[in-house]
């Protein structure tokens, strides 16, 4: 038999915009890291893989990747992250004036981020990928993490483009929030990736 | 949930409620325009039945495939189909019936059933759901466009290189393969993060983790299991084997320091949870249906709900067991056979549950029903031949015999196609809000079931005879002639089995007896509202006080009121107990979604030809991603036009 509703809960005292784990936007942002940081871990367990095919790793007659840009760029993405705190803060408190700079600096960080991974690429790592597979390794690491950044370059300039272009709603300072929350993601998951790409070659000489 | 529980008078037949309604019938309204109102739909049931009818004609086109290889093999030096075109059949019939069509088929089914089992008015990301169909669907045509142009992939379902390699399949057909899996992988991913967030922060105020659907539970396990496995399966087909083909990296080149087995390792570290991606749900299905037609509560809920993820865990543990004929470790290889045949135990005490079940109950053998019950006996087979195959010295014989053919059809149609044969009778009246007919579905379980083990069960005699698969033929001598033509007459019972039911559902769809709310008496949140729902499922909302909401007898039902219905909003609940935490604002129509997947379907299709197109392909997305993202019609009260809100801190 239908029973009669009667209402126990008044939805109306909720809030509507809300921020970190209470947001739905955050925990998708959350599954993508997931899925993400386990593609990289993946990538890592395939590097390693290979690792085992060669008595030297590099292989005998390829040269050493270089140091100098990808330890600038690591030293670059660690700065970025006292900023992008300062602009988490700001959108918790949805300071308009402040994220609007933040999230030009941010853009900016990121497009430093990704020149540099060109640089790293074209130069750094001294080989083609299609020298052996030692290159294609290298290559694997660098360009799928390099797709984070440039896909990330994307939703940071478009975020700031909102901020400074668009009608700004209440529930774009949390997007804002979130956004920062994967860019920790984005740079904590390259130091491993980094260690792996241009310190193990020399290690396993 | 305590301090927010408030009395709110509320009558639901009052003047203010249908004012509500009526302002909620404005809200949801789609586009005028039909056409425009079906490509802008973010509905999670418009996406559901599309999505279920995709997968089901997918599903019909493979089995076109494998209804031409069951004649080509009916007797011995048949001369049907060469082996060129054979070796397409099967590859795009084990292609899309994996990757087109069991496992999305069950995304299918949950982005329809798990917002209305749970309560709530919409998928946690709508927009993001419409995405992730439209890529499926690209992806679909693109492998049956290369199959009908002579340029199906034709290195088997699992690509093992260096076959699949540039070596051995020069031109395109295998990269048209690499690129297939890219679209189901972002289709499956994306509907994974979906499901996850949808039932683990919109479930109704009151659903705590202890009164989850059983269903529902098996949704989430698959969910968390597509987004540890499918990365695997995209990096290796996408990042690598595309790459050897297209610019020539070495990654698989044993020649450069590459490894095939490199592939194998990446290939079933998905490819074997991807077996329990496919059945979990299907074990779902089974608890419901069993649950509906005993009129009982599933026996053992907790163990049931335990069982789910330790086979979730330890699918993740079993794929060198595909790998045994390769110079595997000894260890390893123990070490997977234990593994393999552990996992037989957490599937073992779901069946007992179910027995005991229909045991203590009062069963009710309805068309659901019976594919349940199929489902055990035909999935039982499939599983003891695997518990045969884990035996190292045993899979040594068997392997790639028609043994394993025979074993994995079992499972497949046993745990994947029963239930879900099942699941559509028993949710097709809340889909249509109509019945299919009884008559015609018993004529279709009696000869589905007939027919797969007619079909099937001889290709176990036929693999310990030493048949290989995938041959396009055989000579008399072998004497295999027999068998293979009961096979084919078994194959052509299912193809009538399938046949009735496609007529049952066309004559239902249209003529089938009303349905009603809640046609089989059944306990779950999704037969609360109107058959088939309207756009926003449930207003009020409700709230759950037992595992089975619909059961419990007398006094009132309880709600929650208070959403806003001159926006799309819904509650946002805790995790553990769901207990209402705060209100969000969902998208409406968009063609957004549309364009992104066209964007998406440019970068992988244009790729199979020249590595460029990733880049040209970025930049269109770019630009469908602002699209899809900038604000529009933003309401002024939502507007911040200066500095710091005066009510900040107070947040």
């Amino acid at each position: 038999m239908k029973r009669e509703p009667r209402s126990v809960i008044d939805l109306r005292p909720l809030p509507d915009v809300v921020f970190g784990p209470r947001d739905i936007m955050w925990w998708g942002m959350l599954g993508f890291v997931v899925i993400e940081g386990f593609t990289l871990v993946l990538c890592a367990a395939a590097y390693i893989y290979l690792t085992q095919n060669f008595t030297t790793w590099p292989p005998e007659h390829t040269p050493l990747p270089s140091l100098r840009a990808p330890t600038i760029q690591v030293l670059v993405m660690l700065a970025s992250i006292p900023v992008v705190w300062w602009l988490a803060k700001a959108a918790r408190r949805y300071d308009l004036g402040k994220v609007r700079i933040g999230l030009i600096v941010a853009t900016l960080f990121n497009a430093a981020f990704v020149g540099i991974r060109l640089v790293e690429l074209l130069v750094s790592l001294n080989v083609k990928w299609d020298t052996n597979a030692y290159a294609s390794a290298q290559w694997l690491l660098l360009v799928m993490h390099g797709t984070l950044l440039a896909v990330e370059l994307v939703e940071v300039g478009g975020m700031m483009l909102i901020f400074w272009l668009a009608p700004v709603e209440e529930k774009h300072f949390s997007d804002v929030s979130d956004m920062t929350f994967y860019w920790a993601f984005m740079v904590l998951a390259w130091m491993p990736l980094y260690v792996l790409c241009f310190w193990v070659p020399r290690w396993l000489q | 949930m305590s301090d927010r529980t408030t009395s709110v008078d509320y009558v639901p037949t009052s003047e203010p409620y249908d004012a509500e309604l009526a302002e909620l019938e404005r809200t949801y309204e789609p586009h005028a325009n039909p056409f425009w109102a079906w490509v802008t739909s973010v509905d999670h049931k418009s996406i559901g039945k599309r999505y279920i009818i995709t997968c089901f004609v997918f599903f019909i086109l493979a089995g076109l495939n494998a209804g031409v290889m069951r004649l080509q093999l009916a007797r011995p030096e048949n001369h049907i189909v060469g082996p060129d075109r054979y070796n397409q059949l099967f590859t795009v019939h084990g292609t899309a019936m994996m990757f087109l069509f069991a496992v999305p088929v069950m995304t299918a089914f949950a982005t329809y059933l798990v917002p209305l089992m749970v309560g709530t008015k919409e998928v946690a990301y709508p927009r993001l759901n419409a995405f992730g169909y439209w890529t499926f669907l690209i992806g679909g045509v693109f492998l049956f466009a290369g199959l009908y142009t002579n340029t199906g992939p034709d290195a088997g379902w699992f690509a093992y290189t260096p076959l699949s390699g540039p070596e051995y399949s020069p031109g395109k057909r295998v990269d048209i393969w690499a690129q297939v899996v890219t679209f189901t992988e972002i289709a499956a991913l994306v509907a994974a993060v979906e499901m996850i967030v949808t039932i683990l922060k919109m479930r109704a105020p009151g659903m705590s983790l202890n009164r989850i659907p059983l269903y529902v539970w098996s949704i989430l396990v698959v969910s968390f299991m597509i987004v540890f496995a499918m990365p695997s399966v995209a990096i290796a087909s996408t990042a690598m084997l595309a790459m050897d083909r297209l610019v020539a990296t070495h990654f698989f080149n044993r020649a450069e320091g590459g490894d095939p087995l490199l592939w194998q390792h990446l290939y079933w570290f998905f490819g074997h949870p991807e077996v329990y991606i496919m059945f979990i749900p299907g074990l779902g299905f089974v608890s419901q249906i069993v649950e509906t037609f005993t009129q009982r509560r599933v026996f053992g809920y907790p163990v049931m709900v335990l069982s789910l993820f330790v086979t979730g865990f330890v699918a993740f543990g079993l794929w060198v067991h595909h790998m045994f004929a390769t110079p595997i470790p000894q260890l390893g290889r123990t070490l997977f056979t234990a593994a393999s045949v552990l996992i037989a135990v957490p599937s073992g005490i779901q069946i007992f549950c179910w027995i005991a079940t229909i045991w203590a109950g009062r069963p009710r053998y309805a068309t659901p029903m019976l594919f349940a019950l199929g489902f055990i006996a035909v999935f039982t087979i499939g599983g003891l031949t695997g518990v045969m195959i884990a035996s190292v010295p045993f899979d040594l014989q068997v392997h790639d015999t028609y043994f394993v053919v025979a074993h994995f059809h079992y499972v497949i149609l046993g745990g994947v196609v029963f239930p879900l044969f099942g699941a559509c009778y028993y949710w097709f009246p809340k889909i249509t809000g109509r019945m299919l007919s009884e008559t015609l579905g018993k004529w279709h379980f009696w000869l589905f079931f007939v027919g797969v083990n007619v079909t099937f069960f001889p290709m176990h005699l036929l693999g310990l005879d030493g048949m290989p698969r995938r041959v396009y033929t055989y000579l008399p001598e072998m004497g295999w002639g027999n068998l293979n033509l009961i096979a084919t007459m078994g194959a052509v019972t299912i193809v009538a089995s399938v046949a009735v039911f496609l007529v049952n559902v066309a004559k239902s769809s249209v003529a089938g007896v009303v349905a009603g709310d809640d046609p089989w008496g059944a306990s779950g949140l999704e037969w609360a509202t109107s058959s088939p729902p309207p756009a926003w499922n449930f207003h009020p909302l409700p709230v759950v006080t037992s595992r089975a909401p619909l059961w419990e007898e007398g006094g009132e039902m309880p709600v929650a009121t208070g959403l806003a219905t001159d926006r799309r909003e819904v509650l946002i609940t805790t995790a553990l107990d769901a207990v209402p935490d705060n209100r969000h604002e969902h998208p409406g129509e968009s063609h957004w979604p549309l364009v992104m997947a066209i964007a998406v379907g440019v970068t992988f299709i244009g790729a199979v030809w020249n590595p460029w197109a990733y880049v040209v392909g970025f930049v269109i997305s770019a630009v469908a991603f602002a699209g899809w993202g900038w604000p529009r019609g933003t309401k002024p009260e939502d507007q911040v036009t200066t500095g710091r809100l005066p009510s900040a801190e107070a947040r």
